[in-house]
């Protein structure tokens, strides 16, 4: 579109106001408005560069920033699945120790389907929700040569998503009468996600602090085990390094289906 | 607002300044599915205001945004705000469109949360039906997010509404 031999090319319908504008309020008017408009274009360029510049600054920005939300909540931390495989060896030079943990076939335990997780021959059961990784606990009493079962169910070992200062507990307590006294089972689990760590090889490393008590009460006197454990956990590898009290365990080798 | 009432110098202003920011506003909203990665997302919505402008091989938009996702886990939530710059077609009816920018996002579960920045992009494809100053499109695009360390997406759909001034 032309008027007066300035070309409205961009907006059209725009340029189209003006000159509806400038019929009304006369021609001056609108030459002072085409002059204006030339200069605008040069100050529109300028302003459109500084657009650009400005989004390539947050860009850059963006890209050097040692962030990784991305890898925390979109990567899987606990992969079992069937046939995945992990090795640790722990740090001391003498004697190292080597644990195997592997996935076994699903299962079902309580009707609650689960996987079976073999550490070098101990098995555990693990069973993943929506909202968590628990695990089978079972406690046995023995009394005259027979076991008796005081507690039995899945525990809530792991609050899933992995969050930085998360923190949770879970119990299972039950007690049961045997030949007129009472056998009471309690198992505690106390979790903590107390922060992540940036790690090179692995990425954005979870570390987990876990808490475990189990205690069991015979006719009034008990007896109580606490166990503390610091587990690590790698984007889709999963448990890269564990520590209780004697020992620290470090990934060696693994594989994943 | 009715310009020509204004004295002549403020009039001729704020119509430049019309004239150099934006041909066209608008809102968008619409829902999205996790389609890479996040496992623990259940779905969400997400709402976008945006200013238009129509260069010479495409319209160029800037989109403010936000959305906000429910996990699988109850307490857990996804946030995001973003920031992006967009590419389509506004009157072709079948628009293929690309947006990109920068994204905020907050993780919360129970009372810890977690922050951080990513990159976000998202490229599908728009339907434009044009009424006078108005158009209407919906919009079905995939939703990638990255911080070079990690990769996730949604898939969505969108409904817009945007006004030419």
């Amino acid at each position: 579109m032309k008027f007066e031999n300035v070309e409205y090319s961009d907006r059209p319908c725009f340029a189209a106001r003006l000159v509806e504008y400038h019929h009304l309020h006369g021609r001056s008017r609108l030459n002072i408005l085409c002059m204006l408009w030339d200069k605008c274009s040069i100050v529109r360029r300028i302003l459109r560069i500084g657009q650009y510049f400005g989004f390539m600054c947050l860009l850059v920005f963006m890209f050097t920033c040692e962030n990784s939300i991305i890898e925390r909540a979109a990567c899987d931390y606990l992969p079992y699945k069937e046939g995945n495989w992990w090795r640790y060896s722990d740090s001391t030079l003498y004697d190292p120790q080597i644990i195997l943990v592997e996935v076994e076939p699903k299962d079902t335990i309580l009707m609650t389907e689960c996987f079976p997780v073999s550490y070098s021959g101990e098995v555990r059961y693990y069973a993943i929700s929506e909202d968590a990784l628990s695990e089978y606990v079972k406690i046995l009493y023995n009394f005259s040569g027979e076991d008796y079962t005081i507690v039995e169910g899945f525990i809530k070992r792991i609050e899933l998503p992995l969050v930085e200062g998360v923190s949770y507990r879970d119990s299972l307590c039950d007690s049961l009468e045997l030949f007129g006294s009472w056998v009471k089972a309690k198992y505690k689990i106390h979790g903590f996600v107390s922060e992540y760590q940036y790690d090179r090889l692995y990425g954005s490393i979870y570390k987990v602090v876990l808490t475990t008590t189990q205690s069991l009460t015979v006719s009034g006197s008990a007896t109580t085990d606490v166990e503390n454990l610091d587990e690590y956990y790698a984007p889709n590898i999963g448990l890269v390094q564990f520590n209780d009290e004697e020992r620290e365990y470090k990934l060696v080798e693994y594989h994943l289906e | 607002m009715r310009l020509d009432i204004l004295p002549f110098p403020y009039s001729i202003n704020i119509m430049f300044l019309y004239f150099l920011v934006m041909i066209s506003i608008g809102v968008e909203g619409g829902y999205n599915i996790p389609a890479i990665g996040f496992n623990n997302l259940e779905s969400g919505v997400a709402f976008a205001v945006f200013a238009n402008h129509h260069l010479r091989i495409a319209d160029a938009s800037l989109l403010i945004g936000s959305s906000f996702y429910t996990g699988q886990n109850d307490s857990y939530f996804l946030n995001s705000y973003c920031v992006r710059c967009g590419f389509s077609k506004n009157n072709w009816r079948f628009s293929p469109f690309l947006e990109f920018g920068g994204e905020y996002m907050k993780r919360e579960l129970g009372g810890a949360e977690e922050t951080g920045l990513a990159l976000s992009y998202a490229v599908g494809f728009l339907i434009n039906f044009q009424s006078n100053n108005l158009r209407l499109y919906p919009k079905f695009f995939y939703e990638g997010l990255t911080d070079f360390k990690g990769h996730g997406g949604f898939v969505g759909m969108k409904l817009g509404i945007g006004y030419e001034i």
